[in-house]
């Protein structure tokens, strides 16, 4: 009796011994690996999304902006009741019951069954699963990129792709101030997928974008695209671009392209309208660019504004070819050169200046070099240094040939004659604002150089001035009440294959207003306008633009008028006169 | 340890008895009474819990309506917006007399005369000769 006792004893702490063995084993040796088996079961990492930056323009308006919206995803583990469930998401959600019913099916702890869908869908249908019991769907808060001026300033604000990442423009460019930082919590979840808050583990606050604003001013750029608009429809040109400039500050106030995109939906578009073509197309600039030969000679003392250049009667045999001008003239003087856009005086003032030389003033105004604007995708251009010169290039590349620029190195350089000879970096942002208001940055006013002197830069900007005046090549830039200084170009259209395409050509207007104390810049570029050839010139097709564009912008501005042009004074209006020209 | 029961030499002491039943009585209240303790703080950390939930949603919920609303503002108000307006002629734009135009950005005292700041009084004041 005794002996079995004490056999069914040892059997018994036998079996006790391997059951605590195992257990010491489970709870103590395997005890970190059941412990995350636990945890991957009910625990989760919950992502909390910081909020992007907004975009503002200089008046803070917002361009760009996040909406709210949800992600619906599933977790088909936990679903209770497939087609109850797969009925009411499909309706909702605007999906097919089927795909629905496979995605709920899967097996699948974590599958998305739509995207961006709007908060108050999101809402109803979270009321209605509660109100069924229903389980096995959730509405992750994400948010979608809305930009509430569509494709108004779409090169410039850019946009982003579908991991939330800037790809074009400011969205790309200034990325890590407006991206910010996600937030994460450690998580628990209860049998229904609640979260059991008792359990709440590690936790870290997201940190929102900054806001960007920037020195474009919404007012400024719809004129601007308004106009391009007009003649990008009427001209049906390759393509047309525009951009103003505040001269004395270097901010640029508006900027358009066509064919362009909207930021809201980028993919619609074809690539060419994805082009900023004011930084990202190199262009020959045609006659914009005597202002570089006309500042060079008179900077270098080598000639004054009224110094006689006799330009051949029309025709100037260089280097064993013809240079031509487009109306034959004799004696001209530097002055009436820029005036009358004469190729030949220009080529004779750059020869006088000399390769080297007049090499160096093309960099001084900034061309063959990125401007460094703060938008990606810009180019510098291309300019050859004097060893790469042909014979020919010191009678061309003064009238803007052999030389390839950017519309905005145009428009800089001209901002530079424009307020006394000073080049500036161009600005677009602003400032940088974090979200608790705190200013991280603000952008200041970059004097890149001096680029030729005061007093040169004045008679420049003298000859500018009669370039719209009766004798010049732009009488079609006047706006009324202003004097407007500027010049034309016309270039004809470089074939990607090499050469020139014939009959067509790359007309613009690069002006600013008042001449005596300029406020703004404004380039306008057309490529390719289907018009007449006899017609297809800078001052006939470009400065029109340019004169409706500038009239608004100096309306909005509100410049004070230095001529009377067609002013009703109050004393006419009692009299009942009608409108008449006067002169101050 | 005394047997509960009694002893072999002898009955049971009544006051042992009693002091036993009091020692464990207590030792089972205090029991019951951390367990109940414990328990009702658990279940009420719970109740916050839930609460902190709850008020976390709403403040979600309200944050997300602020958002959408002011996305809708600024669609509503955008340059883009208010020229298609202006296109589909539901909104006009009416000429402005330089004299009703009151310079809002440079703030002045008004005149002894009570003139107010506009454009042209300003520019007069300027020297600006009309």
């Amino acid at each position: 009796m005794r002996w079995r006792i004490f056999l069914v004893g040892v059997v018994v702490s036998l079996v006790f011994t391997i059951y605590s063995a195992r257990l010491i084993a489970i709870q103590v040796g395997e005890h970190g690996k059941f412990v995350e088996l636990a945890a991957a079961k009910n625990t989760y990492r919950q992502v909390i999304p910081a909020r992007r930056g907004r975009i503002l323009d200089a008046k803070g308006e917002v361009l760009a902006m996040d909406r709210p919206t949800r992600r619906v995803v599933a977790d088909s583990t936990r679903v209770n009741r497939v087609e109850e469930l797969a009925k009411l998401a499909s309706e909702r959600l605007e999906l097919p019951v089927r795909e629905v019913e496979e995605k709920l099916r899967s097996g699948r702890r974590y599958v998305v069954l739509r995207h961006g869908v709007a908060e108050e869908v999101a809402m109803d249908m979270q009321r209605e699963m509660m109100e069924r019991n229903l389980r096995g769907i959730y509405f992750e808060v994400t948010s979608e990129r809305v930009y509430p001026n569509g494709a108004l300033l779409g090169h410039v604000l850019g946009f982003m792709n579908h991991e939330r990442r800037g790809v074009q423009g400011i969205e790309m460019s200034m990325d890590r101030y407006l991206a910010g930082q996600d937030g994460f919590r450690d998580v628990e979840r209860d049998r229904d997928g609640r979260e059991v808050v008792v359990y709440r583990g590690l936790e870290a606050l997201p940190r929102d974008g900054a806001d960007v604003e920037l020195t474009i001013d919404m007012a400024i750029q719809a004129i601007l695209e308004e106009e391009l608009e007009k003649a990008y429809r009427e001209l049906n040109p390759w393509s047309i671009c525009g951009v103003i400039v505040r001269p004395k500050t270097g901010e640029i106030l508006a900027m358009g392209s066509r064919p362009n995109f909207d930021s809201n939906r980028p993919g619609e578009a074809e690539s060419e309208g994805h082009k900023n073509r004011v930084i990202s197309e190199v262009v020959e600039p045609g006659s914009t660019f005597k202002i570089v030969a006309m500042s060079a000679a008179l900077n270098e003392g080598l000639f004054r504004p009224e110094s006689v250049i006799f330009c051949e009667n029309g025709r100037y045999f260089y280097g064993g070819r013809v240079l031509r001008d487009v109306h034959p003239y004799g004696n001209l003087t530097v002055h009436e050169v820029l005036v009358k856009s004469s190729n030949i005086g220009s080529s004779k003032l750059a020869q006088r200046v000399g390769e080297q030389k007049f090499y160096e003033y093309i960099r001084r105004f900034g061309f063959g070099e990125k401007s460094g604007v703060d938008l990606p995708g810009e180019v510098g251009g291309i300019v050859h240094p004097p060893h790469r010169w042909t014979k020919l290039s010191i009678t061309r590349i003064p009238m803007g040939h052999e030389i390839a620029v950017t519309p905005l190195q145009i428009a800089m350089a001209t901002a530079a004659i424009a307020n006394g000879g000073r080049l500036m970096t161009p600005l677009i942002v602003k400032r940088i604002v974090a979200s608790d208001g705190e200013e991280l940055m603000t952008f200041r006013p970059v004097e890149v150089r001096r680029v030729v002197d005061e007093r040169v830069a004045g008679m420049v900007k003298a000859a500018m001035a009669d370039v719209v005046g009766p004798q010049g090549t732009a009488k079609l830039a006047a706006v009324a009440g202003f004097r407007v200084g500027g010049k034309t170009g016309t270039a004809q259209r470089v074939d990607p294959r090499g050469g020139y395409t014939p009959g067509k050509y790359v007309v613009s207007f690069c002006g600013f207003l008042p001449v005596g104390d300029p406020e703004f810049v404004c380039l306008i570029m057309v490529d390719d306008a289907k018009t007449l050839t006899t017609r297809n010139y800078g001052g006939l097709v470009a400065a029109p633009i340019f004169s409706r564009v500038a009239e608004k912008v100096a309306r909005y501005l509100d410049i004070v008028p230095e001529e009377m042009v067609g002013v009703l004074t109050m004393a006419d209006e009692q009299e009942g006169n009608e409108v008449v020209n006067k002169q101050p | 340890m005394r047997s509960f029961y009694g002893t072999r030499r002898g009955g049971v002491r009544e006051g042992q008895v009693i002091g036993m039943l009091i020692w464990w009585g207590l030792l089972v209240a205090i029991l019951v009474v951390v367990a109940g303790g414990f328990l009702k703080l658990k279940i009420q950390q719970h109740r916050y819990g839930e609460e902190v939930r709850l008020l976390e949603g709403r403040i979600r919920e309200l944050r997300t309506m602020n958002l959408e609303l002011r996305a809708r503002i600024s669609e509503a108000t955008s340059h883009a917006q208010i020229m298609r307006a202006r296109e589909e002629g539901r909104i006009g734009l009416v000429e402005v007399s330089d004299q009703y135009v009151a310079r809002l950005v440079v703030p002045r005292v008004m005149g002894g005369g009570g003139e107010r700041l506009t454009a042209q009084v300003q520019r007069r004041e300027e020297g600006v000769k009309r």
